[in-house]
Order: C-alpha cells, then structure tokens, then sequence
C-alpha cells in the first residue's frame, strides 16, 4: 500500500505496432515522477492509457488501489486524475474562464470549485487578466498555463502532464516548472512527461527512462542524472 | 531508430478477410441480379457510373449533390442531339458529356467556393434549376410528360450494342481512376484531401485541383445520363429528382471516399439490394404482400448497419498497399553521392528575400510592425522571441498564407506578398508547421513524395498511358524521398501511417516533405519542438548538413543552444517589434533580448 498509482505489465498496442511493451512502475503520493526517453519510446502512449484515451492492451492499473485500466476516461477524472494532454488541446473558440469551468465539470462543489478556480488565478496570474479572452487569441505559453490551470480545475489527486514545455521560450520553461513545484506543494502529486529531460530531472522525486515501449531505467533522479549512460543516451552535453 | 518494428508491409499481407468477402458477396448478388434480367444489368453499369462521379468530389470531401443534375443535362442533351437533331447515337453520347463539362466549369467559378452543407445545399438547388428548366422547355424536351426516344439514326445498333459499350465505358473509367491514383495527380489530389494548407505549401493548385473534381464529375455524370436516356428508351422529368441526388451520394459515402474502387462496390450493393429483397420477400413471403414497403425499409436498415461496421466506407476496411518502390533494400549510400558540400557555407551575399517595412494586424491587434531585414543565399537565420511575439505570423506572411496589412515582401528582387501560398512554394520557398501538418491518412513516403510535386514532370495522360518516362519518374521520386528519410533518420517507417508516428518523428517527416521540394529557403517553425537534447542536437548536425548544401533557412526555435549553434544572424522580435539583430554572441549579451526572453540567471 502506499503507492497512489501502481502499473504493471502495461501494454499499448496500435493496430501491430506495440508502442508500450510490460511497462511496470509505480507513483508515491506527493511525489513528481518524470518519464523521459526518445521519440517513439512510448512515453505519451503510456499516459494515453493511464487517463483512458487510449485503451490499454494488457495489464494492470492501479489508481488509488482501484483498477482503472478498463474504466471510461471521464470516469478516470472523477477518480482524480486529470491530464494535461500534448500540444495543449485548449477549446480556442471558448474564453479563458470557459475552459477552466470545463475543467470542473467532473465536480458538483460549487464552492470549492470557485476556490479552486481563483487559486488558479493565483497561480496564473497572465491568466487572470485575460479571463474573457478568447482562449485561441493567447499565445503559446499562456495556452500552455491554461491547458495545466483546466487539468488542475478537477482537483485531481494525480496531473499527467505531456510535455508541458514544448514550444515556450526559455523564461516560460522555467517559469511552468517552478509552477509545478507550487502545484505539487499544494498536494497534487505530478507524473510529467518531458524531453527537456535535464530540467524534468532537476524537478522530479524520480525518473523513469523509457526505450522502445519497455522500463530501461528508474530511480531517484539525482542517481540518474549521474549515470553516465543515461547522459549518454538521452542527456547530451550539458 | 526503429528498424526492428514490423513495416505497414506486413500488416498488409496479413490483412483482414471481412472486406474480400462482403466485396464477393455484392459481386455476386450482381452477378445472380443481371444473369436474371439483362435490364438490371444496364441499370448496375450506370449506377456505378453515377458513384464514380460522386466519388470525383468527395474524394476532396467537396460535398456535391450536382451528380443528378449533371446526368438530366447529359440524358436530354444526348436524347435531343440524337431524336431531334439526328445525330448518330454514340456520337452524341460523348457530345453530351461535354456539354456536361461546359455547364461545369460555369457554374463551378461560384460554386466552389463553398464548402460542406453549403456546398451541398447550392448543388441541390442547381438540380432543381436543371429539372424545373426541362418542364419549361416543353418543345425541346417534352415537359413534364416526358421525351420519347425510339427514334433516331442508330438507333437499332444502339439497342444490339448498348450494354457492351456501357461495360466498356465502365471499365475505362475504372482504369482511368486506377491509374491516376497511382500518379503524381493522384497523390496531390489525396494530399488536397487531407490538408489543402499543406497541399498549397507543396506547390498543389487546390483551387485547380478542386474545378478539375467538379469536372471530372460533371463528364462522368453526363456519360451516365446519356446512357441511362438510351437505356430507358423514354425519359420522364421525375427520372433525376431530388432524391435520385441522395442515392448517388449514398453509392460514394457507402463504397468509402478513399479509393475508386469503393464507390463502385457501394452502387453494386445498393442497386442489388432492394431488388433481390423486394422479388425475394414477394416471391417467398406473400403474406407481406399488404406491407409494399418492407423491402425499403429493410435495405435502408442494411445501409445504416453497414456504414456503422465501416464508417470510412467499405473502400477503407480494406488494407491499403504500400507506395511500391523500385528498390527495396538499400545499402548505404556512397561517398561521392552525397551533395558535394560547398567551400564556405554561410551567406553568400546575394539577397534573396527581402522584407520592407512589414506589419500585419488581426483585428485592430498588431501582430507584427513595420518589420524590415533581408536573408541572404545560403544564410542561416534564427528568429526568436517570446510566444505571442509575431514569429508564426512573419513565417505565414512569407508562405503566402495570409497577406501584409502593409510593407513589401521581395523574392530575387520581385514582389510576393498576395500572390499566394501555392506561387509562393512553386518559387521555392519551403515551410514547416508549428502544429505539424502531415497528409495524415498517407504513408510516410508518400507525405515526402507529394513534397517534389512541382519537380515533376509527368502530365495525367502520361500516367494514364502508364509511359515509360513517368513510371520512371515516380520510381526516382520514391528513391529521393527514401534518401531524404535516411538522411533525416526515419528510413524504418517509410510504410508507416504519418498520422500514427510520435510528435518528434511527425516533425523530422515533415521536415523531409519541405525538403523535397527542394526549396532555395527553408522556414522551419520550431522544428525542435518535441525531441530531447539528443535529437536536438542530432537536429543541429542536419542543419548543418542543409547550410553546407546552400540551402538558406529561417528557424523558429525556442532551443537556444540550436540556435546559437547553427545560425549566422538572429532576429528577435517582442510584441511584433525587432528589438534586435545581430550575429549570435552580440543578441545572446543584448540588454534588451536579455530583459524580454532569455532572462538573467
């Protein structure tokens, strides 16, 4: 017990491409767990299966001891796990404000939500300036605060996060990881796909080094950024 | 990378059996239909007419019901040709077509502009135009009453050889639509399908390319109904009616709007099924006799559960074949091959592209203002800045995709600006997404192939005639295109679905596709979006390689060490503003580019 989300033998498969080979691992609560690997390794297919938008092929997942592998992926949100999906997958002709109430349409708490959503303002503050804007209208990195701000709104017990930094100019990469590091401070424990793998590890608890579908390395993310094969492979220079 | 995964090859020769036998079964419910009464024969040919034409637009998902209207104008042209004029049958068959084609390209200039449900709703009403126009022309076509044609010169050998030269018309057709799709028009035609913006950015004419289906489906219509006038013998004004529309489109959207041959097996399922359902259930169950319409509904309830099972059609349940290729495996490539690297990359002095004074607003937004700066032959240009700062907007300006409020866009010394992405790419400037815009339902090679569209030669007929010279030039097409995969590291995933590959491997496909076009500048819009530092850096060797090949680039990047590393000159923009320019240690120190988007640490 103790792990808020265990998988085991994880298989995704595309037609009869196998994108995600008996991956096994498991998220402590509160922890921030980076997934990092090549293109094609299968990383954005693993999560793909965890919040159901692509049924898993075999295996086990396990979402606060509840099995979750079979289940409807709005159901998988009630459970507590949100996604923030790859590419931002914002609802441009809806303003700001739209998209973060969607966000909570999982959630009868009138209340909490409008905490919750204010405590996103907080966190966003680009966002709270612009909350009758079109959400089409913002630029990339504003898109990108939106698209983590519209996870967060189901108050999620887990985030996935795909690639959260992609296209953002260099001030904005730092700035989201810093606001991952307050998101996992206020209790939501993270699970982050990136390939800024360097600055993923920096943050995360633990890394998990994925190669064509299958586990090739885990461990505390100190360890890993230490271990000449994994700069070697999937680092580079420094 | 990926060289051990098993290629769309094998997938195809395992294949489900489903499609082969549900296209078995309508062959030869057919076949038991027409052996029975010979008129059903002539009935299925037309049919199967009338679904290529419907294909021919909904191919590009143009949603035209203009079929119908087209076979009136194509029934009454040849029955009045042939009844009143005297012209000889099987002269003015083809005549009609023509006519048919006429009308096309009229009522095409307006038309196709519209799009979808409009699209649809515009070309119902030009059926409705063609129908109402025939009961107002009683002299000529006999009204509402209808036109009688059993007369006329050739008319006994029509009646001998009618069937004979509607199978052979047919299967012209057939071949025709067979050939093309394996032809350089073919595949600008899928890629128009899949994405117009990217097409345009290859150099595709979409707008020609969306007349020539309207066309093409006019000719064949028109075909239809002069046969189906012949066939008949009368013709009566209810023949082409609205819901005759409705069918046609029914033939397409069943057999599937991916592949010809679809089309033509959904109109030999719904010609065959509501005969054999209507004489099977008279004949065996006469008790049902009080319920005429059982038969319809039953066959409206086999088309539903059909295009539930194969909602693509039942075109696309069938595997589809790789892009053959004329060699298979190959080795590396050697030494003196490889584009022989220029002494000194780096501009060369000679301008290329020069932008005036260049600004573009959206919606009393200026996205960009009073922009001004040249790339130079064979430079390597980097644009930064912050989200929002008006960088896609510059590299859409450039394409052609939309024109400048204000300024000038100069090529070679010429100005571009409005004339339009497909002019723009056919002068050799190549682009690249920042949400990648793959053909996505098309293999691998294929995006990369329909990349050298305006390098290649071969003209329709020559591919209808399957001449030496095209198939040659489609078989060095393909082994250029396997080149620029190697070199871009995706030579496993030639056969491989584009839309099914990773982020990272979409972006170096797409890359590979701008490349083929073998541009004299390359836009690449945050080409390293998606990779990890080691692809980043392989990226960067790439780059490299194009500068030595004295292709000038402008990139997009928010990876400054890409930047830093492979650029002559940097331009940085901040809310649609050069702040600054300069060669890459001066902008990396810049006050102001320090404040506004690198940050101080």
């Amino acid at each position: 017990m103790g792990s808020l989300l265990d998988v085991r033998g994880l298989e995704v498969r595309y037609g009869n491409i196998e994108a995600v080979r008996g991956l096994s691992f498991s998220v402590e609560e509160g922890s921030i767990v980076a997934v990092i690997g090549a293109n094609g390794a299968g990383k954005s297919s693993t999560l793909l299966a965890l919040s159901g938008l692509v049924r898993a092929s075999g295996g086990s997942i396990r979402f606060r001891g509840r099995e979750i592998a079979a289940l409807r992926a709005d159901l998988i949100v009630r459970a507590g796990l949100a996604q923030v999906p790859e590419g931002r997958a914002i609802l441009a002709p809806l303003s700001v404000a739209e998209n973060l109430e969607l966000g909570a349409w999982t959630r009868r708490d009138a209340v909490a939500v409008a905490a919750d959503l204010e405590r996103v303002y907080a966190l966003f503050p680009a966002l709270a300036g612009r909350r009758s804007r079109l959400a089409g209208s913002l630029s990339g990195g504003e898109q990108q605060m939106l698209a983590i701000g519209r996870a967060l709104m189901a108050s999620p017990r887990l985030l996935l996060l795909d690639e959260p930094s992609m296209g953002l100019a260099p001030k904005l990469v730092s700035a989201i990881f810093e606001t991952l590091a307050d998101i996992r401070r206020a209790g939501t424990t993270i699970l982050l796909v990136e390939q800024n793998a360097r600055q993923a590890l920096r943050l995360a608890d633990r890394g998990l080094v994925l190669s064509h579908g299958s586990l090739f390395k885990a461990g505390p993310s100190a360890e890993l950024l230490a271990d000449p094969a994994i700069v070697e492979a999937f680092l580079g220079k420094a | 990378m990926s060289g051990a995964r098993p290629t769309g090859r094998r997938a195809a020769a395992r294949g489900p059996k489903g499609p082969w036998i549900a296209a078995f079964l309508i062959v030869a419910a057919d076949a038991y239909l027409c052996a029975r009464n010979p008129r059903d024969l002539d009935r299925l040919l037309i049919n199967s007419m009338l679904a290529l034409s419907a294909f021919a637009t909904l191919h590009l998902r143009m949603l035209s019901l203009a079929s119908a209207g087209f076979a009136a104008v194509g029934a009454y042209s040849s029955a009045i040709l042939a009844a009143k004029l005297g012209w000889p049958v099987y002269l003015s068959i083809p005549a009609a077509a023509l006519m048919c084609g006429a009308v096309a390209l009229v009522i095409g200039l307006p038309v196709l502009r519209l799009k979808d449900v409009y699209l649809a709703i515009c070309t119902l009403g030009f059926g409705e135009v063609v129908r109402v126009s025939i009961i107002l022309l009683p002299d000529l076509t006999g009204g509402s009453t209808g036109a009688n044609l059993s007369t006329g010169f050739g008319y006994e050998t029509m009646k001998q050889t009618r069937t004979w030269a509607l199978g052979l018309t047919l299967a012209v057709l057939c071949y025709l639509f067979w050939s093309a799709s394996r032809s350089k028009t073919g595949r600008a035609l899928r890629a128009i399908r899949e994405n117009p913006e990217a097409a345009e950015a290859m150099g595709i004419d979409v707008v020609a390319g969306r007349n020539f289906a309207f066309l093409v489906s006019a000719l064949i219509a028109g075909l239809a109904g002069a046969f189906y006038a012949h066939s008949v013998g009368s013709l009566e004004n209810g023949d082409f009616r609205f819901s005759r529309a409705v069918d046609i489109l029914g033939y397409a959207v069943l057999g599937g709007s991916g592949a010809w041959f679809g089309p033509v097996l959904g109109a030999g399922f719904l010609t065959a099924l509501p005969i054999l359902l209507r004489d099977g259930l008279g004949s065996s169950l006469g008790f049902l006799k009080d319920f005429a319409q059982l038969p319809n509904i039953l066959s409206g309830l086999a088309l539903m559960l059909v295009i539930i099972l194969a909602p693509g059609g039942l075109a696309s349940a069938f595997p589809r074949l790789p892009e053959r290729r004329r060699t298979q495996t190959r080795g590396p490539r050697p030494e003196g091959a490889a584009p022989a690297p220029s002494p000194a990359a780096g501009p060369k002095g000679k301008v290329l592209l020069s932008l005036k004074g260049l600004g573009r607003s959206f919606g009393g937004v200026e996205a960009l203002a009073d922009l001004s700066f040249d790339i130079e032959e064979g430079g390597t240009y980097g644009l930064i800045g912050p989200n929002g700062a008006g960088k896609t907007t510059l590299i859409n300006l450039v394409s052609g995709f939309i024109p400048p409020s204000y300024g000038k866009i100069e090529w070679l010394g010429r100005e571009i600006q409005g004339r339009g992405a497909c002019r723009v790419a056919r002068a050799g400037i190549a682009r690249t997404y920042q949400d990648i815009r793959l053909f996505g339902e098309m293999s691998v090679l294929e995006n990369v192939v329909a990349g050298r569209h305006i390098r290649l030669r071969s003209s329709l007929p020559a591919a209808w005639l399957r001449l030496p010279s095209e198939r040659r030039e489609e078989a060095d097409a393909s082994e250029e295109s396997m080149d620029l995969l190697d070199r871009l590291g995706l030579p496993g995933l030639a056969d491989r679905e584009a839309g099914q590959l990773s982020y990272g491997d979409r972006r170096r496909v797409e890359i590979a596709r701008a490349l083929a076009l073998e541009p004299r500048l390359l836009m690449l819009d945050e080409p390293a979006a998606g990779m990890n530092e080691r692809e980043t850096a392989a990226l960067g060797d790439f780059i490299v390689d194009l500068k030595r090949q004295g292709v000038a680039l402008l990139v997009v990047e928010h990876h400054m060490d890409l930047i830093m590393e492979v650029c002559d000159e940097i331009i940085v923009l901040n809310f649609g503003r050069k702040i600054a320019q300069g060669a890459p240690p001066e902008v990396a120190r810049d006050e102001a580019v320090l404040e506004a988007y690198l940050g101080r640490d």
